[in-house]
């Protein structure tokens, strides 16, 4: 994973638990720098040892580490140098999360390790949506949900699953009740 | 009459793209595309020109605008690139052209897309990707623009911090390497730092600017670590680099470059005007030291070596110094020594010699000569002392043991020579061993020899050869090299004692002999340094002294001998003192070992051997 991706969990990590708590997950990851370049490639076991630390120094499960990151993702890209491209992306839930497929073939033209995961949009009737996600990683599902999570808070609009259902080892299916922007109000 | 193909369905167009509108015959703004339905829905009836600007581009013509009619007489116009702009709105810049449309006979339909230059601004304007039409590269364009702003912005960052990062290393590597440029000791430059100046300043150097290299050299500065401890040894370093210090010039370079030796960079500087420093820097250094109350005195020697004609040639400049410096380390009287290519010569003689022993070593072309040694008291022949002598088939001549004996110590040649003298000693003392005579053998032992740590087992090895001597033999060893070194030597001594090696104490009397030392080591005779009797004859004071340790030695059951005797009278002045062996000119001069042998043979119960010598 990209760099920007283990900053983004430092960042919650030290914003939510301390830099100690930082300083204790690097130790026992066994990684000895406290940050990340954003835009350099980083072996995956990194990142994976980096959230099994994290988990174990925070006290939580590894799945509600995940969550947290999901939803703290969104903030943290949109704070990022990427801010912009997330703007470009959509003024809403539903056409954010259509574009970013193509917004990740943008992407990866610059940053050709990037290995990002697909999300279909389908829209049902009754203000219901179907996402289909596939994923080259797998056990990442409570991150996709945190993230729905995240573009909730950053478009200010409700979300709720209402329907899951795993494909494979790192595809799934949700079926998403997306109310209209607005209903939501930002947090102070 | 229509021209299709430069006509299109408005309804497909406004419906894909965002940066469309319709203008009626009267050149009044119409349906609009998504984006500006959206975002500026208060343009619909507006007249073009109270919209738009029309900022460049082929249709830019306002009477086309203001007379539709002409639209049809100015096909060449459409569908070429025009670009417009919100007279009020969001300072985008739309590139784009006007077609007719196919199922309108007026009016015309302009579609256009973001110009490249509004890229900046299509996001803060709060444009997303669904604004664009799926064909239009330009969403893809501001994508790939942001995405590498992003890379690049996060790039930038990185490389800052590896700036960051980068300079306080190179802070760290500056401080680390001012350390590793210092003497901790003396606070001067260290040899790494001399090294980096010596070759900075031979590099850069003007030939026509003089700059000289002063190498120092603390003499006899082992002693004072032996005496005062390595404490009060570093203490004087200091010291001395302080001094240093205060001695040289603003523009002149100190550094410690060996554990007593020291060297001064002086650019643009000559050899007289070095010579005169250096002569300042040893009045400094020569005045005693006073280190935790001990007033401690040093000499120093000096080499000056100025830039070699010719050449910026740091190594020799340093060669050429270091000559100078040995040169002065040799002379008992001139401590400072300026590099004078004889000197250089000198070097070069010194230097054929040395390969000269080293082959005369090899190949056994050193002989031995005897010495012999007699009993003042009853005029017998006591002994012989075995010394080296090498015939130099090159120079042929022979060359003097206070030549070549220093070279042999200085190039670790003198174990050989030692070992060489005592195995031909022991086997002639073999095959003169008749048991009619007890006659004593000595040979010299360096320092360096006493210190090979295999001495013991050579010793053995030759015992095997040669059997136990059937003659005393003895070792003649210096006060320096036995003394020093405490209880290992002490040992050592005892060892040889219990091969039948008796010890002899070289040049007594010349060094820093402790009289306790004479009891404690198994020490068999005592030999007498030369400068207490040259003078012996003529000098009541000499007299009184010799005869003082000849008692205490008598007192201690040592033997005394008295070397370098060469005339009567002083032989008569030991006479009165006791028994004593002498040795020197006046007796006999040292004769090959075959003459020796033969003489041995030649005396056997004559009443004074030293009259049969002497005669």
């Amino acid at each position: 994973m990209y760099g920007m991706v283990n900053n983004a969990i430092r960042s919650l990590i030290i914003e939510r638990h301390g830099s100690e708590a930082w300083t204790e997950v690097c130790r026992e990851a066994g990684i000895d720098r406290g940050e990340f370049a954003a835009v350099l490639p980083y072996d995956d076991q990194v990142s994976l040892d980096v959230i099994a630390q994290s988990a174990k120094v925070t006290g939580k499960s590894v799945p509600q580490l995940l969550h947290d990151i999901g939803r703290y993702w969104v903030g943290f890209a949109a704070r990022s140098s990427f801010g912009p491209l997330i703007r470009f992306g959509g003024a809403r839930f539903e056409e954010f999360l259509g574009n970013l497929d193509l917004m990740h073939s943008k992407i990866k033209a610059s940053l050709p390790e990037l290995a990002p995961p697909s999300f279909q949009m389908e829209p049902l009737e009754g203000g219901l949506v179907r996402v289909t996600y596939r994923s080259t990683r797998d056990g990442l599902f409570p991150f996709v949900e945190g993230l729905f999570e995240g573009l909730s808070d950053h478009f200010h609009q409700p979300v709720a699953i209402t329907a899951f259902e795993k494909l494979g080892a790192g595809s799934a299916r949700w079926t998403l009740r997306v109310g209209a922007a607005g209903a939501v109000q930002p947090a102070a | 009459m229509t021209d299709d193909r430069n006509s299109i369905c408005a309804t497909d167009v406004l419906e894909l793209c965002p940066f469309s509108f319709i203008l009626d015959a009267a050149g009044r703004i119409g349906a609009l595309g998504s984006y500006y339905a959206r975002r500026h829905p208060e343009m619909h009836g507006l007249h073009f020109e109270e919209a738009f600007v029309v900022v460049a581009g082929g249709a830019r013509s306002p009477q086309c605008l203001d007379n539709p009619g002409a639209f049809r007489s100015s096909a060449a116009e459409l569908k070429k690139r025009v670009e417009l702009q919100l007279r009020e709105g969001d300072g985008l810049k739309v590139v784009g052209a006007f077609f007719k449309m196919v199922e309108r006979q007026s009016g015309l339909i302009f579609i256009g897309t973001v110009s490249p230059q509004s890229i900046s601004q299509v996001i803060d304007v709060g444009l997303t990707v669904s604004d664009f039409a799926p064909f239009d590269t330009s969403a893809d364009f501001v994508m790939m623009a942001q995405v590498n702003e992003a890379v690049l912005k996060d790039t930038r960052r990185l490389n800052e911090r590896y700036a960051a990062a980068r300079n306080v290393a190179v802070a760290a590597h500056r401080r680390l390497e001012s350390v590793a440029l210092v003497d901790a000791l003396s606070g001067l430059g260290n040899r790494l730092a001399f090294q980096r100046a010596l070759n900075a300043c031979a590099s850069q150097a003007n030939p026509q600017r003089p700059y000289c290299l002063m190498l120092l050299d603390i003499d006899d500065f082992k002693p004072v670590n032996d005496q005062h401890g390595h404490a009060i040894g570093d203490l004087l370093i200091r010291s001395i680099g302080e001094r240093m210090k205060r001695g040289i010039d603003r523009n002149m370079q100190a550094f410690r470059i060996g554990g007593d030796e020291f060297a001064v960079l002086c650019p643009w500087t000559t050899p007289e005007e070095a010579r005169r420093r250096a002569d300042d820097v040893l009045q400094q250094l020569n005045v005693p030291h006073v280190i935790h109350g001990k007033t401690i005195e040093v000499s120093t020697s000096v080499g000056i070596a100025g830039r070699l004609p010719g050449t910026n040639d740091a190594e020799r400049l340093y060669k050429a110094a270091d000559i100078a410096l040995y040169a002065a380390k040799r002379s008992s009287s001139d401590k400072l020594k300026v590099f004078t290519p004889a000197m250089g010569r000198q070097e070069l003689d010194r230097k054929l010699l040395e390969r000269d022993l080293v082959e005369a070593i090899e190949t056994r072309q050193l002989h031995v000569d005897v010495q012999p040694l007699f009993d003042l008291q009853t005029g017998r022949l006591w002994g012989g002392e075995a010394l080296a002598r090498w015939w130099n088939r090159r120079l042929q001549r022979f060359v003097p043991p206070a030549e070549f004996i220093p070279i042999a110590e200085e190039y670790r040649l003198i174990a050989k020579i030692d070992l060489f003298v005592l195995e031909q000693m022991l086997a002639a003392q073999k095959s003169f061993c008749d048991g009619s005579r007890q006659l004593s053998w000595s040979t010299n032992l360096s320092a360096l020899t006493l210190g090979m740590p295999d001495l013991l087992s050579r010793l053995r090895e030759l015992r095997a050869r040669f059997g136990i001597p059937c003659c005393p033999v003895e070792l003649e060893i210096t006060e320096s090299a036995i003394f020093p070194n405490g209880s290992a030597t002490a040992d050592l001594l005892k060892s040889m004692r219990d091969m039948k090696i008796g010890i002899a104490i070289d040049d007594f009397g010349a060094g820093q002999t402790s009289i306790a030392h004479l009891t404690a080591l198994p020490i068999s005779r005592l030999k007498l340094d030369r400068s207490l009797l040259d003078n012996i004859d003529s000098d009541a004071r000499s007299e009184k002294i010799v005869g003082s340790i000849v008692a205490l030695a008598r007192q201690l059951g040592l033997r005394v001998t008295a070397e370098g005797i060469e005339r009567a009278s002083q032989a008569n002045k030991l006479r009165r003192m006791g028994p004593i062996l002498v040795q020197g000119f006046h007796y006999a001069r040292p004769m090959p070992l075959p003459e020796y042998l033969a003489y041995l043979r030649s005396c056997s119960s004559t009443p004074s051997d030293e009259q049969a010598v002497a005669s």
